[in-house]
């Protein structure tokens, strides 16, 4: 079927449209990955909504390219102000700000960069090969299969519910409760819509994620201006760089066994539900530096320990899409946000999309690929502007971003509801915060809850009220069994943590 | 003025008070359909999650008071002032941006900014004719119907 649309499916990836929303969202991925405090979730979620006045390729490749290019970006910061842009670049700091104090910034940026690149490339060639396999394999799922892939999305939960799985629990349990306003998709009876008519359309997703991610990090930003809290680092200036400070040849193919073995580390464990660049980064760190050779001295400055992590976290981006293009399992808060993405966009995610959809998600697929390119090249001109834009002063990102709230939270559907709900929303998930409610389990609750109420009430129907269809059918008691060990996993893993 | 509270005592006991009220909503707000297909209807799920929040919410409870594993948190009220000033202007925005957004969030931005203690006033600058942009971009390029008596 895809060399059937190959022809379609090339002339679509290379349109002049496509290629342009891939540059800027390669470009705002970056920005965003750069500053700290931000990151690419919150910069899907920002311009989301602005999407849906242009057709679902280019919309979706923007977001997704602004995925690969916040975790590159990421290392910017980290490695010129010893802050992290995101998380996934914490293990990016500890040799690339010491190579910046040793005078040679150009040196550990490019190494982060050509790092980046390959990682993020044998990502998305991964996902190119490996996905439609799986999506053809889930084709035989029925809607029994599918409630346990969506509880297996859910246990995600135990991964990002910080110290206390209860408070996991409960926020999950709010975001499962918010997704259910509105008329019960199976009986057609409305739920807690307290007489208003608006709420019989349901929340929309989009509005609450804007509320919860984006608004509430507004609100903290606005506290902690006022408390003076957030300081102005001195970012390295460039022009302090040694005058051999550059990336050659010889380092590119010193570090190129480290980046492959990071990229496909990287690409193995974003896969896997829960998981993500950050663990991966801090392995590939690990195992570069295990292997360390006589003279490279790791956390002194080693571009071999900035090319590991930032393989190994590139690694894991496009990978971590394929569970959640296949079996509609989104492994991360990021992959969540896209999951909704690809909904509004009228791409469900799960085994029918390769189906559904083939030319478009062929094209979205390609178009990850190319992404890396297009990274490469912004990376390699654009570098001077984006060390400049994270000089750009808190308060003022703060209130431009509101803005942009707003207007972005009335474009969802051009109503006035959807700015109200994210208002509420954020002030809302403000207010959790003080209890420590993990906010990416809510928003999981959110995606997924109704997705599995929906599969469990059709299962049921199915089985004809048979409780055991769920352990009948080998599919499914081979899901069951996965996620056990998954639970088991994350459990294992966090008492290791 | 600063309260210390055990963060998840409170957090349990909030759980639990919110799985009361959803067990009183929950009938209220959700009709039972006429013909029930295996004994779930609408109301199943959401009193399930009110089961799973309110002993999730006992379970923090009793990890507070009896297994002794809790955080002391402190809120310093005087910090939490401008997040609460900000509340106060989130709801004057919600209602009036219908009648004319561009002002509406202007205005927003430009609290926002103050409550920052910027001090600057070219950021001020800055985020109004940002948020004037994004207001024709917004009409003229991507057909928004955004409200403004302006223009």
């Amino acid at each position: 079927m895809v060399l059937e649309n190959l022809p379609e499916i090339l002339v679509a990836v290379f349109t002049f449209q496509n290629l342009l929303f891939l540059f800027i969202g390669i470009f705002i991925g970056i920005i965003f990955g750069a500053i700290p405090g931000m990151n690419g979730n919150l910069a899907i979620t920002l311009f989301l909504p602005f999407t849906f006045q242009i057709p679902s390729v280019p919309a979706l490749l923007m977001l997704t390219a602004i995925y690969f290019g916040s975790a590159f970006g990421g290392s910017i910061s980290a490695i010129l102000i010893n802050t992290p842009g995101t998380g996934q670049a914490m293990a990016t700091l500890l040799d690339g700000y010491p190579m910046c104090q040793k005078g040679q910034p150009h040196r550990a940026l490019d190494a982060a960069l050509v790092a980046s690149t390959v990682g993020g490339l044998i990502s998305a060639l991964c996902l190119l090969l490996f996905a439609p396999q799986l999506g053809k394999a889930a084709l035989n799922f029925g809607s029994p299969e599918y409630f346990i892939l969506a509880l297996f999305g859910l246990s995600v939960i135990a991964t990002v519910s910080g110290d206390n799985i209860f408070k996991g629990l409960i926020a999950s349990g709010i975001g499962v409760l918010l997704g259910m306003v509105g008329i019960d998709t199976i009986s057609g009876i409305p739920r807690f819509t307290f007489g208003s008519m608006m709420l019989y359309n349901g929340l929309k997703m989009m509005a609450c994620m804007l509320g919860f991610f984006a608004l509430q990090q507004m609100i903290n930003r606005v506290r902690e201006s006022a408390l003076c809290r957030i300081s102005d680092k001195e970012i390295t200036n460039l022009k302090k760089a040694r005058k051999d400070d550059r990336y050659t040849a010889k380092d590119f193919k010193d570090c190129i066994s480290i980046m492959l073995k990071g990229s496909f580390l990287g690409a193995i464990i974003g896969a896997i539900p829960g998981t993500g660049g950050g663990i991966a980064s801090y392995l590939a760190y690990n195992e570069a530096k295990r292997r360390a050779k006589t003279g490279e001295e790791f956390g002194k400055g080693e571009v071999k320990g900035v090319a590991a992590p930032e393989a190994a976290n590139n690694g894991a981006t496009a990978a971590s899409l394929i569970p959640m293009m296949t079996l509609g399992i989104p492994g991360s808060a990021v992959a969540a946000t896209l999951m909704g993405a690809f909904q509004m966009h009228g791409l469900s995610s799960g085994p029918k999309l390769f189906e559904d959809h083939t030319v478009i998600v062929y094209t979205i697929l390609i178009g990850c690929v190319i992404a890396q390119f297009v990274m490469l090249l912004q990376g390699k001109c654009l570098m001077r502007l984006f060390v400049k834009i994270t000089h750009v002063p808190y308060e003022l990102l703060t209130s431009g971003l509101m803005a942009v709230c707003c207007g972005g939270a009335f474009a969802i559907s051009n109503r006035a509801f959807d700015v109200k709900v994210m208002l509420v929303m954020g002030m809302a998930g403000y207010l959790l915060q003080y209890f420590e409610l993990p906010m990416t389990s809510l928003v999981l609750g959110l995606i997924l809850g109704p997705t599995a109420e929906f599969y469990f009430r059709n299962s049921l129907s199915v089985g004809n009220g048979n409780w055991l269809i769920f352990f009948q059918r080998p599919i499914c008691v081979g899901f069951v069994v996965l996620l056990l060990a998954l639970l088991y996993l994350l459990k294992k893993k966090k008492l290791g943590d | 003025m600063i309260i210390k509270y055990k963060c998840n005592l409170v957090c349990g006991i909030g759980a639990i008070l919110a799985s009361a009220a959803l067990f009183v909503i929950i009938p209220w707000q959700i009709q039972v359909e006429t013909v029930v297909n295996f004994g779930i209807t609408s109301r199943s799920l959401p009193y399930g999650i009110a089961v799973l929040i309110g002993v999730c919410g006992m379970a923090l409870v009793t990890q507070s008071l009896i297994l002794k594993q809790d955080k002391e948190k402190i809120l310093d009220l005087s910090a939490e002032l401008p997040p609460a000033l900000l509340f106060v202007a989130f709801i004057l925005y919600i209602l009036s941006f219908e009648k004319d957004w561009m002002v509406s969030t202007a205005l927003l931005a430009c609290v926002t900014l103050a409550l920052s203690k910027c001090k600057n006033w070219l950021y001020y600058v800055i985020v109004v004719v940002l948020t004037i942009g994004m207001y024709f971009i917004f009409v003229n390029i991507l057909h928004i119907r955004l409200q403004s008596i302006l223009f």
